[in-house]
C-alpha cells in the first residue's frame, strides 16, 4: 500500500527501487521520491500498480564553484544538500519546508520557501532536467532547448516525463546560521501589512503563523517571522550542530489533535511570544525545518491521516480576500493545528507552477467525515477570489473546483498530450482533477 | 587508508565509497559499467568536496576474471599501493528463479564464490606484497541458506 505524507488516502501500490533510474522507470506510469507530498499526487491511478522510486538514484555528477551549478540525479535528497554543502558556504536557492524531499520532487512540484517574494520558485534555478519521456526516449529540456516540456514540467507533478536529472545554481551563503526578527501581529489585516512591508524592508524570508481559530477583530492573529542569512560577524563561529530528532512511535487517538487541543496550542504559541519584537540568531534546521525534529510527526493527526489545503488569494482579490478565506474556515468548524502564511512574488515559470503575486495560506487538517465538505467550502472561496491551489499538498480537491481555479490546465495538458499521446504518465491525482483514464493503447512500452 | 572498492557503483559500495572518501581515505572504484564508474566517481568527488578527477576509476566485473589483474593494476598504481580490498559486487536471485534456472544458478555460483575467490588472490598478492593489509569481502545470510 502506498500514500502521501497525509496517509489519506492509502492506495494498492508498490514501489520499484532501483540506482539505475532510467532502467527503473521504463513501463511505468509515475516516479515518487520521498513521499512528501500530502495527498495522492506521488500514488499510482486506479489499475496502475507500480511507481519507480526515485531515491536509490542520489548520485551528484557535477558541481562547479564558480557557476554554483550543481548537477545530480532526481532521487538526491535535499538533506544530503543540506548537510554536504552549506558547511562549504552553499546553500539550494529555495527551499521547501522539510528537507525529505527530492530534487525530482522539488522539480515536479516546483516547490517554493519563505524567500518566494524576492527569489521565486525552485524552477526558476533549474538550467536542465534530463527526462524518460512516455514513450521511453531521454529527452533533455531546459528554459531555451524545449522549452515547452520545460516549462510543463517545471510544476507538472510528474506527468509529463520521469525526472532523471536536475541540474540547477546553488547560492553561496555568508554564514550557515540565520538572524531572525518575530513580531507579534494583532490582527489579518496587519499580518498582511506586515508581511508585504518586511518584503519591502529587504528581509529575504518571511513567513508566518496564523491562530487560525481566532475571531471577530482578532482573527488572523499571530507570529510574523523575518529571516536573513547572518553575517559572519554576528553569527556563532561553531557550525550549527544536527538536531537530534524524536520519533513520533504511533498513530495518536483522534482527540489529541481536536479543536480544544488545537485551540489551546494556538493560544499558547501566541502568548508565548510575550514581547513584541525578538531578535535571534538561530539555526537553520530550526528556521527552514522546525517540523523535521519530529519523525513521523503525521502519525500525531491519527489513522485517518491530515491534508493540507494551501491556497494562493491574488493581490488584486484585495486586502480583504484573506479574512474572508479565514472566515470561510472558522464558520465551517475548520480547526488547523497549523495555519501557515506566506508572502508570493511573480509566477513562477512552469505552467502549473503554483504562486503567484498575493497572499498564500496554508492548513494542517485532521481528515474526519467532514473534510470533504470544509475543502469544497475553502476551494469555493479560492475560486471567488481568483486564486489557486498547490497541488502538492491536495487529496480532497474535485476536478470541477480545480479546473475553474486554473486556466493554465488547457496549455498544460497540450503539451502533455504532445509527448504523450496515448496517455501512459499518470497519477491518482491526474485521474482525479484532470480526467487520465487508462492509457488508450495498452500500457506503457 | 588506499583502497580499492569493486561493486562501487551501487548499495554498499557506493554507500562505503562515500563514507571513506568522506573521512580523507584515497578510494578506487572498481565495476562493470564505465559510464557508470565515472558518475560514482563524480559523486563521492562531489561529496567529499575533491576537485573533479581526483577519484578513479576501472572495469572490473567478476563474471570476467580477465578484467581482475589488470582492474587492480590500475588502481594500485592510482593510489601508490592498496591497504584495503573491498568487495560487496555479486548477484542475486530467488529461490524460485534458481532452482527453475540451472544455468542462472551455475552462474551465480561462480560469480559469488569461485570468482570472488579468484578476486581475492589478485588482491591477496597485492597486499601481502606490500606487508599485508585488509581484505574484506560482503556476503549475505542468503548464501548460508540452502538455495
Amino acid at each position: 500500500m502506498l500514500s502521501g505524507w497525509g496517509r489519506a488516502p492509502v492506495v494498492p501500490g508498490r514501489e520499484v527501487r532501483s540506482e539505475d533510474l532510467a532502467r527503473a522507470t521504463s513501463g511505468l506510469p509515475l516516479s515518487r521520491g520521498l513521499g512528501r507530498s500530502y495527498g495522492d499526487s506521488s500514488l499510482p491511478a486506479h489499475g496502475d500498480l507500480a511507481v519507480a522510486s526515485t531515491t536509490l538514484a542520489d548520485r551528484i555528477l557535477s558541481f562547479d564553484e564558480q557557476s554554483g551549478v550543481l548537477r545530480a540525479e532526481a532521487g538526491l535528497a535535499l538533506q544530503e544538500l543540506y548537510r554536504l554543502f552549506l558547511p562549504r558556504g552553499w546553500f539550494v536557492p529555495v527551499t521547501p519546508g522539510t528537507q525529505f524531499v527530492t530534487l525530482g520532487g522539488m522539480v515536479a512540484s516546483d516547490v517554493h520557501g519563505k524567500n518566494h517574494h524576492r527569489d521565486g520558485c525552485f524552477g526558476a534555478h533549474v538550467t536542465e532536467l534530463v527526462l524518460r519521456v512516455a514513450d521511453g526516449r531521454i529527452v533533455t529540456c531546459s528554459p531555451t532547448v524545449e522549452r515547452d516540456l520545460f516549462r510543463a514540467t517545471v510544476g507538472g507533478m510528474g506527468l509529463t516525463g520521469h525526472i532523471l536529472e536536475v541540474a540547477f545554481r546553488m547560492v553561496r551563503v555568508p554564514s550557515p546560521w540565520i538572524a531572525t526578527e518575530s513580531v507579534r501581529v494583532h490582527d489579518i489585516d496587519e499580518f498582511i501589512a506586515g508581511l508585504k512591508q518586511a518584503g519591502a524592508d529587504g528581509w529575504p524570508m518571511t513567513m508566518g503563523w496564523i491562530d487560525c481559530l481566532s475571531r471577530g477583530r482578532r482573527m488572523g492573529r499571530g507570529i510574523l517571522m523575518k529571516g536573513r542569512w547572518a553575517d559572519p560577524a554576528e553569527a556563532p563561529r561553531r557550525p550549527p550542530r544536527p538536531k537530534r530528532r524524536i520519533t513520533i512511535p504511533f498513530d495518536f487517538p483522534a482527540f489529541v489533535l481536536g479543536p480544544l487541543t488545537v485551540r489551546a496550542f494556538n493560544t499558547a504559541l501566541y502568548w508565548q511570544h510575550l514581547r513584541r519584537r525578538r531578535r535571534a540568531i538561530v539555526h537553520p534546521e530550526s528556521f527552514f525545518y522546525p517540523l523535521d525534529i519530529l519523525r513521523a510527526w503525521n502519525r500525531m493527526y491519527g489513522r485517518r491521516g491530515l491534508t493540507q489545503h494551501q491556497c494562493v488569494l491574488p493581490n488584486e482579490a484585495g486586502p480583504g480576500a484573506a479574512r474572508r478565506f479565514l472566515e470561510v474556515l472558522v464558520s465551517r468548524g475548520g480547526a488547523s493545528f497549523l495555519c501557515v502564511i506566506k508572502d508570493c512574488g511573480p509566477e513562477g515559470v512552469g505552467m502549473l507552477s503554483f504562486p503567484r503575486p498575493g497572499i498564500s495560506i496554508a492548513l494542517d487538517i485532521a481528515v474526519r467525515p467532514e473534510t470533504q465538505a470544509l475543502i469544497d467550502a475553502l476551494n469555493e472561496c479560492v475560486i471567488k477570489e481568483g486564486g489557486r491551489i498547490y497541488l502538492a499538498k491536495d487529496a480532497f480537491t474535485r476536478a470541477d473546483h480545480y479546473q475553474a481555479m486554473d486556466p493554465r490546465v488547457a496549455e498544460f495538458q497540450r503539451v502533455r498530450r504532445l509527448w504523450d499521446p496515448e496517455g501512459r504518465l499518470r497519477s491518482a491525482q491526474s485521474e482525479r482533477l484532470l480526467g487520465d483514464g487508462p492509457p488508450r493503447e495498452g500500457r506503457a512500452p | 587508508v588506499k583502497a580499492a572498492l569493486l561493486g562501487a557503483t551501487k548499495g554498499m559500495g557506493r554507500a562505503l565509497a562515500r563514507q571513506m572518501a568522506g573521512r580523507g581515505d584515497a578510494v578506487f572504484l572498481l565495476g562493470r559499467d564505465p559510464d557508470d564508474l565515472a558518475r560514482s566517481a563524480r559523486d563521492v568527488e562531489a561529496r567529499a568536496g575533491r576537485p573533479e578527477g581526483t577519484v578513479a576509476a576501472a572495469a572490473c566485473d567478476l563474471e570476467r576474471p580477465e578484467t581482475f589483474a589488470p582492474a587492480l593494476d590500475a588502481a594500485e598504481a592510482a593510489l601508490g599501493g592498496l591497504d584495503a580490498v573491498v568487495v560487496t559486487a555479486g548477484l542475486f536471485a530467488t529461490q524460485d528463479r534458481l532452482e527453475s534456472d540451472p544455468d542462472l544458478a551455475r552462474r551465480l555460483l561462480t560469480v559469488d564464490f569461485a570468482n570472488t575467490v579468484a578476486f581475492c588472490e589478485e588482491a591477496r598478492r597485492r597486499l601481502l606484497a606490500r606487508g599485508g593489509g585488509t581484505l574484506c569481502v560482503f556476503s549475505s545470510v542468503a548464501g548460508e541458506r540452502g538455495r
